[in-house]
């Protein structure tokens, strides 16, 4: 797994595998975006991480997706000339 | 009657006589208005999106509805209400730039409004005349207008919560929108319609309104500008709302999200009803394009923030990789 120190943010401890798995399944993704269900997507991937490792993965995908939300948003924004206020 | 196309004309037509129409100072903070709103731009689609306010068709479903009825609107005065629609939306957008800008002392933007209403009651004065119960309807509506902004401006410098009621109150800021339409009505003597009307813009307005404030929901956090939505999620859970549209995703109900849509979807629901009570049946393609954007809302929201955290994830990836071997390079300088 990917194994860089913590410092720069959310660029953190994700491991190559989930990231290579949810950038082919997008089910596969939103079980991982989904605390309630991460869990089951890292024992999907054969994936056995220490609590630490699991304490740095929730921290890291939970800032990514508050971000990720945030552009949605962002993204679904009108942009028409008539956009009120 | 007129197609988008041809609306499209007939406002980009306005705007550009009233820019020739102003002194140079005057007409150099149109052009940057009419640049920020994306105005006079190619795209026609920008002009008649189903979440924005349907501020140049509105005139003419209106204009279609009494022509059901056997009474015909002559292109002139039509294209004249068209001209009071691009030019009032500039004199409102123009005011609330200026009340949302920081530098107070800078007049330009009241400058150019003023310069925008007088070309736009010139453009009235065309169809309505001298009609006491147009003018009376119109100074009403800006004096409410005016009221509106002066409470927007004191709900801004307090801390006094932003409830619906407030935020029904604040949006009197778009009662102009409903001035061309009105003179249509006014002009035909179908005057009774006025009322459908008016709730149909006033929901419709709210419907929009709260989209946006959904979407501005981080923008206006971090700005410190509240809104109704603002201070209905709170500070503390605006941070866990993507757990909830996450969840959501997975088939779980409720969460401000979906509350803040459904209000949405009613107020839509409400615009729809008045469109149908006042017989505008030229809405109902543009009723039924909103009512399907705001449908899927949850689902397009799911979506795009699924292939963002994918997106995010996989720059986090390279960035890291990319960090370690910058490591790595400095490790074996110092070698």
């Amino acid at each position: 797994m990917t194994t860089a120190p913590m410092g720069d943010g959310y660029l953190s401890d994700i491991p190559g595998e989930l990231v290579v798995r949810a950038q082919q399944d997008m089910d596969f993704a939103l079980k991982l975006l989904n605390r309630d269900t991460r869990m089951d997507a890292v024992s999907d991937a054969g994936l056995e991480l220490s609590e630490e490792q699991i304490d740095a993965l929730h921290a890291s995908l939970d800032q990514i997706a508050g971000m990720s939300f945030q552009d949605a948003l962002q993204t679904l924004k009108d942009v028409g000339v008539t956009r009120m206020m | 009657m007129l197609d988008r196309h041809e609306i499209k004309l007939h406002v980009d037509r306005h705007l550009k006589k009233a820019r020739a129409a102003m002194q140079p100072r005057v007409r150099s903070a149109f052009d940057a208005l009419v640049q920020e709103r994306g105005l006079l731009s190619a795209d026609p689609e920008r002009y008649f999106g189903p979440l924005g306010h349907p501020v140049f068709e509105l005139p003419v479903w209106v204009a279609r509805r009494l022509n059901n009825e056997g009474i015909e609107t002559p292109n002139e005065a039509l294209s004249d209400l068209l001209g009071v629609s691009a030019l009032g939306y500039l004199h409102v957008r123009a005011q609330d730039d200026w009340l949302d800008g920081p530098a107070k002392e800078e007049p330009t933007l009241i400058a150019v409004a003023e310069a925008l209403i007088a070309v736009s009651i010139r453009l009235l004065a065309s169809v309505v005349g001298t009609s006491t119960r147009f003018w009376g309807f119109y100074s009403q509506v800006f004096n409410a207008y005016a009221e509106s902004l002066l409470e927007t401006a004191e709900v801004r410098r307090t801390e006094e919560p932003i409830s619906r009621s407030v935020f029904e109150r604040l949006l009197k800021q778009s009662g102009p929108l409903i001035i061309p339409s009105a003179a249509l009505l006014d002009r035909a003597d179908r005057w009774q319609l006025r009322q459908p009307l008016e709730e149909f813009v006033q929901n419709a307005t709210a419907s929009s309104q709260l989209f946006n404030d959904l979407t501005d929901l981080y923008l206006d956090r971090d700005t410190g500008h509240r809104t109704w939505t603002t201070d209905a999620v709170g500070e503390l859970a605006a941070d866990e709302l993507w757990l909830e549209a996450a969840r959501a995703a997975k088939g779980m109900p409720g969460g401000a999200i979906q509350e803040r849509i459904s209000t949405a979807l009613t107020f839509h629901e409400r615009s729809a009803r008045a469109a149908r009570a006042m017989e505008m049946t030229a809405a109902e393609g543009w009723l039924k394009g909103r009512q399907a954007a705001l449908e899927s809302l949850p689902g397009t929201l799911e979506r795009t923030m699924v292939a963002t955290f994918v997106r995010r994830m996989a720059e986090s990836g390279q960035l890291d990789l990319s960090s370690r071997n910058r490591g790595q390079a400095k490790k074996g300088m110092t070698q």
